[in-house]
């Protein structure tokens, strides 16, 4: 739009052009002087109306005041002469010198207004912001990568179609997230590998491009001051970069739900269908990217609601098809969820607390600070009266902008909380960062309304302080309650460990990031049993620990404290009292998050136990390992119980990866040849991958048939003493379900395996 | 909103029940001084939600015949400047519908009888100034004999409808005032102005709706139609309180009769603009209020349970200076010596207060169609010498006069009449230097925090005796504004 100056009035002052800085465009015209003066009365027509939020602007009376420091002329206009003769007038200047002049003043009294005073500026300062954030996100965080992370990586690695394998889908389906990120994982880790940086890669990328769509849509709602503020909360804000440096799809799903939510916005104001369309497939994308993406949709739904107008009627219905078709392009995947969900894999969050909530908001805002300075951050809480108190100031009626606001923020807070309440924990700050965008918007909001000019600049300085602070925090401090060092325990777990030790996880999902850092062949057992169904009996869960310990000189648990199976700590007490000592190598000694002692603030414990050696046995059976299992069962693991549920076919056992398997080979029975070379003392195992157990009948010429009794998920060691004799005869073994039969070859690294079908 | 006033209650049990278990006690009398702050703070929150609770829609405006109207408009003045009086005058004499309107002067002016006679009203006067307010309108009822009175404040220009808008409901023959909302056109002029303006709009909002609903709406001085019956069968204006205003509505709710408020401005009044008017005009409230509930005024009194109730909860704001002292009081103890009135392993306080807490917020806010300011709060909050002084001066029983509250910005600094404020910031200052030293975690987070939002709260009360000059308002220059207009 253009704005007439006449002349004579162009010694404006800088609170005036505060008014035209939040205009999209702007350029100042020289007007003839009037003959007289203009008549008082009513303007002939309105002033051009250009976006619906100048008229709230226009509402707050942001408008010129006269006095206090004004600036020279833009440019130097002759005084009205009475004199006939009129020289020359100079030539106008451009409007982009106008501009340029306009800013150039600006920049001289008013350095950080001068920021958001045209678009030029506003874009240069977004780029710049841009470029802060990412240099904040693609700097290596150094940060091990956290199970879940090691999980993405597992689920992506899985191929699209079944096949020995889940496919990717079946595998996420039983699991808590729909594909969509891990689909774009799958083909970037085709590409790059699985490198730690490589892989967060595409996180980072989403993460700096939520900068600029915040931008976007703080620009929407309240002009480019809240914009270009909310930008820069975003830009620093530690949460924001913690999962930016991550590889899961949290930076996605806030990058979508900002896309849709600004799109709705303009597609609202605007009617264009593009924008419309823009808006279905950006929250397409949020939901299959994150399930709290729900949340917004209804959010925004309840929003077009609230919205509508008789006289905009069309563009409510296009909005409400849009929210109807993507809940419709959901409805497949529902469909696989369905029928694959097993719901033993979920994550173990927290029960809620009137606490929870406090700490989320701190969290939202300042990042994952460590738990003692968290404490100490939300006894703070006192302030928030003030915060309550002073809500007042945005008057009485609510604008429509912050009823979305409102929206955004509260359904998807109110409805976690009501969900965990009565049916499951679900409440979680990462699960809850799809409120975050509103939440900076609405922080930067309220710092543009409440504050006055000269008192917003050190108040917003004051806010990036405390995030960049936050940010150091959660960087460097080992405790931040997030941080999960894997990669530093399970190396320090196969520098010392002997050939002769084992390994406990004490939760299902735990073996991703220990498989991804370990390079050793320790075997590795999890917890709870591979063939647990519910719960596990004390009965059981001795004799589990019985055989994963026995014949081991130590036993190194890695507890992850955060997702732990064993809630009730069975599992600690009783290989304290069954072992002979117990160092702990990282973790605090007893209990969790002891005020006063920061190694109790750990999220992964490592310990070591020493077994109690006992006499050796003839005839042993002991669990699966991991390795094994993974080898051996065609089975989608699942985070909790990694090897239990419905997509494992009884009876069917796949090949090791890597290795030919010959059809042929597929029968029930086996004949090991005569192998002379063996020494006498080489033993028998026999290796039940089925979820039941199973009996191998072992016959030699001239025996008597031997019955072997093989629990599931088992592996049963034969010595030759329990074999009747040495094997190095032929034999022939026949199993009720298909089985795996291996013979060590007198060492430890060579042996043989023969695998079969029943 | 009842919705939020049934899950208040839930609140306040949840709260109540922890607070009664003394096994979360730290400091025994700090404990029970901060139980009896929480009751009362607790008590005044409940009787806004039973004020709240009978809100209800106004019905109709009921038809009524303007030719029938028997109206006295009274305008009281003692000692207010000639051209302010002669604005309300010449507004009380436009007004629509049959009226005669009176200057009732207490100065004893003679411009004021050439004012009177000039703009089309009437004068009248006494000898004496005894009964200050009350009894210069029970002298005048004794010389005019119309069947209503409407009075004025001599700051308060009445629009022109005033009548059409508070006459109609006079039809019900029970009812024997109307009274109309105080508004303050000064309300831009300064802090105090604003302040005042603000804890205006919520008495006259919410809780003057809230008390219609209870039948317990009292008049407020100004902007009212009285039946003049009604004073005649309780024997006119209350003479011995200085807020006659709610002493006469108590004999008329005895008497069994009828208040209606009607929430319409209808008259534009001036709000004391410096902190000397406000003081006064303050603690002038506090004793008349505390007079009614403390000297047995009102439990003698033959009223209905929830009107009772309703007036006493009024009266008792006004005591609650000592919670504010309790809560200014606590933090600094905690954070100097170490005392705390809950003890160490009382972690699930947070837990139990805070949903209180919000759901009173959020029940306030929304009553008040979010229009709660902080300025307001501030100035209610800052008051509490003021209450205590005016509680002193109810117990010692010391007389005192009613002062007219200056309508008109005096001169000079009012920073002596705030120095119990200011002492009290200092305390709190040294209290939160002295714990920043002695650091021990999140309790002092905590204190800390409380201490700063006791600052922010007393810090109103600080600006208002700054005695700024008046805020130019800001506006658009007019070239610029034509300029975009052509």
């Amino acid at each position: 739009m253009s704005i007439d100056v006449p002349p004579g009035r162009d010694d404006l002052h800088v609170e005036w052009l505060q008014e035209l800085q939040e205009l999209e465009d702007f350029q100042i015209v020289e007007r003839p002087r009037p003959a007289a003066a203009p008549a008082p009365g009513p303007s002939p027509e309105p002033r051009p109306r250009t976006r619906p939020r100048r008229q709230a602007q226009r509402r707050r009376g942001t408008s010129t005041v006269v006095g206090g420091r004004r600036t020279t002329a833009a440019h130097p206009v002759p005084a009205p002469a009475p004199a006939p003769v009129v020289p020359e007038p100079p030539a106008p200047p451009s409007a982009g010198e106008q501009r340029a002049l306009v800013v150039y003043r600006l920049l001289r009294t008013h350095p950080l207004r001068a920021l958001v005073s045209s678009r030029p500026m506003a874009r240069a300062t977004l780029a710049v912001l841009c470029a802060v954030a990412a240099l904040l996100r693609l700097l290596p965080s150094g940060h091990d990568l956290r199970l879940d992370e090691a999980q993405s990586i597992q689920f992506a690695s899985h191929p699209l179609v079944s096949g020995a394998q889940p496919s990717l889908f079946l595998t996420t389906a039983a699991d808590v997230h729909p594909p969509g990120y891990l689909l774009l994982l799958h083909f970037w880790m085709q590409l790059a590998g699985t490198d730690t940086y490589l892989v967060r890669l595409p996180s980072a990328i989403a993460g700096i491009l939520c900068v600029p769509a915040l931008y976007l849509l703080g620009r929407a709602l309240y002009g480019r001051r809240v914009g270009l503020i909310a930008a820069l909360i975003g830009t620093v804000s530690p949460i924001w970069i913690w999962h930016a440096q991550e590889a899961r799809m949290y930076p996605f799903v806030l990058l979508f739900t900002l896309l849709s939510t600004w799109l709705l916005i303009t597609a609202l104001r605007t009617g264009e269908r593009r924008r419309f369309a823009g808006f279905a497939v950006f929250s397409v994308l949020a939901v299959y990217t994150h399930y709290f993406a729900l949340l917004v949709l209804l959010a925004q739904g309840i929003y077009i609601l609230l919205e509508r107008r008789p006289e905009t009627r069309r563009r409510t219905l296009a909005g409400l098809a849009c929210v109807a078709g993507t809940l419709a392009v959901l409805v497949p995947w529902g469909l696989v969820v369905v029928h694959n969900y097993r719901g033993a894999s979920d994550p173990a969050l927290g029960a809620l607390t009137l606490y929870t909530p406090l700490i989320t908001l701190v969290q939202l805002v300042a990042g994952y600070l460590t738990t003692p300075l968290m404490s100490q951050v939300v006894a703070a809480w006192p302030l928030l009266v003030l915060v309550a108190l002073g809500i007042g100031v945005f008057g009485g009626r609510i604008s429509s902008a912050g009823r979305l606001l409102w929206l955004l923020v509260l359904i998807p807070v109110l409805i976690a909380v009501g969900v965990t309440l009565m049916a499951k924990p679900v409440f979680s700050t990462r699960y809850l960062i799809v409120v975050t965008p509103a939440l900076y918007v609405m922080i930067s909001r309220a710092m543009s309304r409440a504050l006055r000019h000269d008192v917003r600049a050190s108040v917003v300085a004051l806010l990036t302080c405390a995030l960049v602070g936050g940010w150091m925090i959660q960087s460097l401090s080992i405790l931040n309650p997030a941080e999960e060092r894997y990669s530093t325990l399970v190396g320090y777990l196969e520098d010392h460990a002997a050939p002769t030790d084992a390994v406990l996880l004490d939760a299902g999902f735990a073996q991703f990031p220990y498989l991804y850092y370990s390079h050793n062949n320790l075997p590795a057992y999890t917890y709870p049993p591979p063939d647990a169904t519910a719960t596990v009996s004390d009965a059981q869960l001795a004799q589990y620990l019985t055989s994963v310990s026995a014949g081991r000189q130590h036993l190194w648990a890695l507890f992850d404290l955060d997702t732990s199976t064993d809630a009730t700590q069975r599992v600690r007490h009783w290989l304290d009292y069954h072992t002979s000592g117990r160092t702990v190598v990282e973790g605090g000694r007893y209990g969790r998050n002891v005020p006063g002692d920061n190694d109790s603030m750990v999220n992964v414990q490592l310990v070591r136990y020493d077994v109690i050696p006992g006499k050796s046995l003839a005839q042993r059976t002991r669990p699966l390992t991991v390795a094994e299992l993974r080898a051996l069962a065609d089975l989608s693991p699942t985070t909790r119980q990694p090897f239990a549920g419905p997509t494992s076919r009884p009876g069917t056992l796949a090949t090791l990866l890597g290795v030919p398997q010959a059809p042929a080979a597929r029968r029930s029975g086996w004949t090991m040849p005569a192998l002379p070379y063996l020494a006498s003392s080489s033993q028998l195992s026999l290796e039940n991958a089925n979820t039941f157990s199973m009996t191998v009948t072992l016959r030699r010429s001239g025996d008597r048939p031997l019955q072997l009794y093989v629990p599931a998920r088992s592996e049963l060691e034969l010595t030759p003493a329990a074999a009747g004799g040495p094997l190095t005869e032929a034999f022939t073994l026949q199993g009720t379900a298909p089985f795996v039969a291996a013979r060590d070859l007198g060492d430890a690294s060579r042996s043989v395996r023969i695998y079969g079908d029943a | 909103m009842r919705a939020l006033v049934v899950a208040g209650l839930l609140s306040v049990g949840w709260w109540l029940m922890w607070l009664a278990n003394f096994s979360h006690a730290g400091n025994g009398p700090l404990y029970g001084l901060l139980m009896a702050a929480q009751l009362f703070s607790v008590v005044q929150v409940l009787g806004y939600w039973h004020c709240i609770w009978h809100r209800r829609t106004p019905p109709p405006r009921p038809a009524c015949d303007p030719a029938g109207w028997d109206v006295d408009v009274l305008i009281t003045t003692y000692n207010e400047p000639l051209d302010m009086v002669a604005r309300t005058v010449e507004a009380a004499v436009a007004m629509h519908g049959p009226h005669r309107t009176w200057v009732l002067d207490d100065g004893r002016r003679v411009e004021f009888a050439d004012m009177a006679k000039r703009l089309g009203a009437g004068y009248v006067t006494r000898k004496s100034n005894r009964g200050a307010k009350a009894g210069n309108l029970n002298a005048a009822l004794r010389r005019i004999r119309g069947e209503f009175i409407a009075v004025l404040d001599a700051d308060h220009i009445p629009r022109r409808d005033m009548l059409e808008r508070l006459m109609p409901w006079t039809e019900d023959p029970a009812v024997a005032v109307v009274q109309a909302p105080q508004h303050y056109a000064n309300r831009r002029n300064g802090f105090v102005a604003g302040g005042a303006m603000e804890q205006q709009d919520i008495f006259f909002g919410a809780i003057l709706e809230g008390k219609d609903g209870c039948d317990a709406s009292f008049c407020c001085g100004t902007n009212m139609v009285m039946r003049r019956s009604a004073l005649d069968q309780i024997g006119g204006f209350d003479e011995d309180s200085v807020t006659e205003d709610a002493a006469t509505t108590v004999s008329l709710h005895e008497n069994g009769w009828k208040t209606r408020y009607v929430n319409e401005i209808v008259a534009d009044g001036l709000a004391p603009e410096d902190l000397a008017a406000y003081l006064s005009q303050q603690f002038r409230w506090a004793r008349g209020n505390l007079q009614l509930l403390l000297c047995g005024r009102l439990w003698r009194s033959r009223l209905r349970l929830g009107q009772r109730l309703q007036y006493a909860w009024s009266a008792a704001h006004y005591l609650s200076s000592f919670s504010s002292l309790v809560y200014l009081v606590l933090p600094c103890l905690a954070l100097a010596f170490g005392i705390q009135p809950m003890g160490a392993a009382t972690t699930d306080f947070v837990s139990h207060f805070l949903p209180y807490l919000a759901i009173s917020l959020t029940v306030f806010l929304h009553s008040n169609d979010g229009n709660l300011r902080f300025r307001g709060i501030q100035l209610s909050f800052g008051l509490f010498p003021t209450y205590l002084s005016a509680l002193a001066s109810v117990i010692a029983g010391r007389k005192v006069g009613f002062v007219v509250t200056p309508k008109v910005r005096q001169s000079g600094s009012f920073y002596r009449l705030v120095w119990p404020q200011l002492a009290v910031m200092a305390i709190l200052l040294a209290a939160m230097a002295d714990g920043i030293l002695h650091y021990n975690g999140a309790s002092t987070v905590s204190n800390e925090c409380w201490c700063v939002v006791n600052l922010a709260l007393l810090r109103g009360v600080i600006k208002a005796a700054g005695n700024q000059p008046v805020r130019r308002r800001r506006t658009a220059p007019v070239p610029a504004v034509q300029g975009v207009a052509a």
